[in-house]
């Protein structure tokens, strides 16, 4: 069993608080990605993890063991750095006995690990190469090796595909997807990209300055989102906002009014909120809207401002005074710069934050990350 | 491509100023070798005799003999090999700790550097009554710690800011897989950071071998390194000049072979952080 539990950790360097009071929960079994932007301390938490920084308070265990005052050498944790650490001096083959090694094992039992590790990750050929001689898809795929080697039963990978090249990143997020599967172990995946978290997690962690802004699966994250943060965060495309205020409109249906346009509020929402408090921000995808020639209800007024080719799809561009807004489309409208145009979201596809909080206004599927 | 006129004039110019500098800096040395194997009515003849009428080796065996030499060299090899293992094992540890943990701060590293800046006569008389008090004089243990306190400080300054250009994140891996502190030091810092510790360990072991202030005023027969032999030969009318360069040969060789041995190193050891 191979659960982690953070408990109260406060962590600083010098005067800059990267943790205070922070709690997380990592299940058995599964993959967990830590995603947020440079700088939010996704680096950190990790090491903190395997005890390569100190705790200024808190408690972290792992499984059933308490492991806060456990030198990392005791933790049994398989990881892999953001620069991947391999050994510069050592052959291949030495960076990927070097765990087995420094724990006394067999050689027998050593040499029959590398080769079972180095051919199930196809790096069998390259293990008397020195890492210089070695390209950077497969320096990660050594560091990989060197950390499942252990086999252990926790494994921390810090943004093991982000330095590859597109091509290469895709094919990796499936590998490590499959890996991670087949070892049946606890995954923590550092990374900055959405893109590579919406594919593989289990379950997100979003973090901003070491808040955790939201944890859940990527269904979760990216059909309710928890606040401004990360509906900005998470999705190909960046989120539309619009902000407004609410007022009551023909009949006394709760409505949001804002430059241009007008929408119902769903009566869930209208309902907790008081009316006189102030602005509300809407958010919509790109990929939920239509475009419409006349105004009707709902449709918000724009002005086309050019087109994105994308394969399959075309994202339309739209000016709306000061802020742009897009449209991700299956058929090119070929609309003329400068004509207007109404944009249509659909009305189950609406976010709705508190503009002064972020925080998700809670809708009628209210119930935050689904407990278990 | 046919090089121009001045392309080849210019290499043809810079080669030539190599070749003066060359000749400037080696002809002293040569003039040694020279004056080591000639006969005693050759050295100081004038005109001067650029080769002699016959190779004498007789200079060496006096020299060696009767002079002492072969006690110097003994004495010197000893003396500057325990000051290089001491200053090296202290060094490195010194220079990991300062480099990678930030030991005392800014602070300490940079007074252990002080200590180069010091001039070597402003401490010579209080060393002197130091090493008398505890009835060290003449002693290689005296001679040998002298010159440890003088390699740490360069020893620590170089190999400190190489240390720090190791990436820390190869010894935390090594951490995480199984290793202790000690074991990560030893099996990544160290091999990483070799280069630069051969580089120091040779320049301790030439300022060891070179030193003659010290060694003049701590030592007087039982301890004699070859530097201090040398002005021994120069007492009385009837100066050795042959044995001189004798054991001025002696004294250089060992530094010369060791230099050509590890140049490899020495060129990536002194530069400094070029560790990739
Ligand atoms: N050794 C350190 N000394 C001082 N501050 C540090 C140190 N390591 C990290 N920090 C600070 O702690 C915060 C979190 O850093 P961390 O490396 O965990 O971020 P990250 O999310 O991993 O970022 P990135 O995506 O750039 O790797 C940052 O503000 C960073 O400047
Ligand atoms: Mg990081």
């Amino acid at each position: 069993m191979a659960e982690v539990r953070l408990r109260g950790i406060r962590k600083s360097y010098g005067p800059v608080q990267v943790f205070d009071n922070f709690a997380l929960d990592i299940r058995d079994g599964e993959l967990l990605c830590l995603l947020g932007p440079s700088g939010s301390g996704k680096s950190t938490l990790i090491r903190l993890i395997a005890g390569l920084e100190p705790l200024e308070a808190g408690s972290i265990f792992i499984g059933p063991r308490d492991v806060t005052a456990l030198e990392p050498r005791h933790r049994h944790i398989g990881m892999t750095f953001q620069g991947y650490a391999l050994y510069p001096h050592l052959s291949v083959r030495r960076n990927l006995s070097y765990p087995l090694q420094v724990r006394k094992i067999a050689d027998a039992e050593i040499a029959r690990r590398v080769t079972s590790t180095a051919a199930q990750l196809g790096i069998g050929h390259l293990l008397d190469r020195r890492i210089r001689q070695i390209s950077g898809g497969e320096q990660q795929r050594v560091a990989i090796g060197r950390a499942i080697i252990q086999e252990p039963e926790l494994y921390l990978l810090d943004e093991p595909i982000s330095n590859l090249d597109a091509s290469l990143r895709e094919s990796v997020r499936g590998e490590l997807r499959r890996l991670q599967q087949t070892l049946g172990a606890t995954m923590v995946m550092v990374t900055h990209d959405q893109m590579d978290a919406l594919a593989v997690a289990d379950r997100i962690a979003v973090l901003q300055q070491g808040k955790l802004q939201q944890i859940g699966t990527p269904r979760d994250l990216y059909r309710r989102p928890a606040n401004l943060f990360v509906a900005r965060f998470i999705g190909r495309l960046r989120m539309n906002f619009l902000s407004g205020r609410v007022a009551e409109g023909e009949g006394g249906a709760p409505m949001l009014h804002g430059d241009g346009f007008s929408l119902a509020l769903p009566v869930e929402i209208a309902r907790r909120l008081d009316s006189a408090r102030g602005e509300i921000v809407v958010g919509f995808r790109p990929e939920a809207v239509e475009i419409l020639p006349t105004q009707v209800a709902g449709a918000i007024s724009v002005v086309a401002a050019g087109e994105l080719f994308h394969g399959e799809q075309t994202i339309e561009l739209f000016d709306r005074g000061e802020e742009q807004v897009q449209a991700m489309l299956a058929v090119p409208l070929g609309l003329k710069r400068g004509s207007s145009a109404w944009l249509r979201p659909a009305p189950d596809a609406l976010h709705f934050f508190d503009r002064e909080t972020g925080e998700r206004l809670a809708d009628k599927d209210a119930t935050r990350e689904e407990t278990r | 491509m046919i090089p121009t006129f001045g392309a080849s004039f210019r290499r043809g110019l810079r080669a030539f100023a190599a070749f003066l500098v060359l000749f400037v800096f080696l002809c002293p040395v040569l003039w040694m070798l020279i004056t080591a194997i000639k006969p005693p009515g050759e050295w100081l003849n004038s005109p001067p005799i650029f080769w002699p009428s016959n190779i004498d080796l007789g200079n060496f065996t006096e020299a060696l003999g009767r002079w002492g030499g072969f006690k110097g060299l003994v004495d010197s090899l000893a003396v500057a090999s325990g000051a290089t293992l001491l200053s090296l094992v202290v060094g490195v540890f010194a220079a990991y700790s300062l480099g990678r943990f930030r030991t005392g701060g800014e602070t300490l590293s940079f007074s252990i550097l002080s200590v180069l800046f010091m001039p070597p006569v402003a401490v010579a008389v209080p060393m002197y009554l130091f090493w008398r008090a505890f009835g060290l004089l003449d002693s290689f243990t005296a001679l040998i710690l002298q010159y440890t306190v003088f390699n740490v400080p360069f020893i620590c300054w170089v190999l400190k800011s190489f240390f720090e250009d190791i990436d820390p994140t190869m010894e935390e891996s090594a951490l995480v897989n199984g290793a202790t502190r000690w074991r990560a030091f030893v099996d990544i810092a160290v091999p990483l950071a070799r280069p630069a510790i051969v580089a120091v360990a040779l320049l301790s072991f030439i300022f060891s071998w070179n030193e003659f202030f010290f060694a003049v005023i701590l030592t007087r027969a039982r301890v004699t390194t070859l530097p201090v032999i040398l002005p021994t030969l120069m007492e009385g009318h009837d100066i050795r000049w042959g044995s001189i360069a004798a054991i001025a040969t002696i004294a250089a060789l060992p530094v010369i072979a060791l230099t050509f041995a590890l140049q490899r190193y020495l060129v990536r050891g002194l530069s400094f952080g070029a560790i990739r």
